[in-house]
């Protein structure tokens, strides 16, 4: 899918306040939210500050999100389970996936592999997307956002995003 | 100056519909003692959050002014937010450091803020004004006016160590914490 009908999906669905820490498979993503006025991006220092901005928007009334890469997940755990799932406070977290199938560089590895156990630790609802699947899997994770008040993830591995 | 004092000082002068972003632990529970609103979002984890929070309502609300309550050790563990926030100068937001030079919450250990200047680290992380405090008259007399200013704002408040005996826990749950606040954020 093309970056700019991924972000006409994010806002669609009302998620327009986001910040984050970059990772290369969603760089376009980033340059086009970064070009339109609709959105707000602000660039974290580490992704626990991204996630409390976030935070933060959602206290607002604003739909927020996150934008970071499964290495930063551990950065957020704390966040995660001390603050959005004891306070009921919702993100959209949108993490890439590198390490996918054990193919990338070493320090990867082991995220790659445990990235989707951590969330189901933490019972954080999450989706992987394919090819096909974009609008579904924003669609449905927005809902499950919505009604449960909880964090929720969308999977971005490489190579989806043009 | 007690940090019970600063805390009574403080919540004179800020205004009613400001939100005040607790930080974990004794200040969240001091605060929470000496001027429980609805207003004030407490923190009863997540060390080192409550300036990112604050980053996140301010950008929302510009017409609200934005208090942060850190302490030293969580201002300390949060760093990183001090350029950001002076990086998007943030016009409503206050910035305020009950400064022990202890971790409150867990013991009384030391923190290293004894021989750092916060005030300073945020005054190159490009906070518009700075301040420090030590002495509760001077506070009393300047935090009106200091508040008055276009933020980001720091204010340090060099305060002692040790602990209201007996002080109450929070006696809300995170989630009534959550729903009042927001309720009252317009």
């Amino acid at each position: 899918m093309k970056s700019i009908d991924f972000c006409a999906l994010l806002k669609k669905h009302g998620l327009t306040f986001f910040s984050g820490v970059p990772c290369s498979i969603f760089r376009n993503i980033l340059i086009d939210i970064e070009n339109d006025a609709d959105f707000t991006y602000i660039p974290a220092v580490r992704e626990d500050g991204a996630l409390g901005i976030a935070a933060g928007g959602s206290l607002s009334g604003k739909r927020s999100g996150i934008l970071i890469q499964n290495s930063g997940l551990g950065n957020v755990i704390n966040g995660l389970t001390s603050l959005n799932l004891i306070y009921k406070i919702p993100v959209f977290m949108i993490i890439s996936w590198r390490g996918y199938q054990g193919k990338d560089a070493p320090e990867h590895i082991i995220m790659g592999a445990e990235m989707t156990n951590f969330l189901e630790t933490m019972n954080i609802p999450y989706k992987v997307f394919e090819e096909d699947n974009f609008e579904r899997v924003i669609s449905e994770l927005s809902v499950t956002m919505d009604s449960l008040k909880t964090p929720v993830a969308a999977i971005l591995k490489d190579g989806l995003i043009e | 100056m007690k940090k019970t004092d600063a805390i009574d000082i403080l919540c004179k002068d800020i205004p009613v519909d400001a939100p005040i972003l607790c930080t974990t632990g004794m200040i969240s529970r001091e605060v929470f003692t000496a001027n429980d609103r609805p207003n004030n979002f407490y923190m009863i984890g997540s060390m080192g959050y409550a300036s990112s929070i604050g980053i996140g309502i301010a950008l929302n609300k510009p017409g609200l002014p934005v208090f942060v309550f850190d302490g030293d050790g969580s201002a300390l563990m949060s760093l990183g937010n001090f350029p950001l926030i002076g990086y998007l100068q943030l016009e409503n937001f206050y910035h305020i450091i009950f400064d022990n030079e202890v971790y409150g919450s867990t013991g009384g250990q030391k923190t290293i803020s004894s021989d750092i200047n916060l005030a300073d680290i945020a005054k190159s992380s490009g906070y518009r004004f700075t301040y420090k405090f030590s002495d509760p008259q001077e506070l009393a007399e300047n935090f009106r006016n200091v508040i008055k200013n276009k933020g980001p704002v720091c204010v340090l408040i060099k305060v002692e160590p040790g602990n209201l005996k007996g002080i109450a826990r929070v006696s809300y749950t995170p989630e009534e914490i959550h729903k009042r606040f927001k309720s009252v954020l317009k």
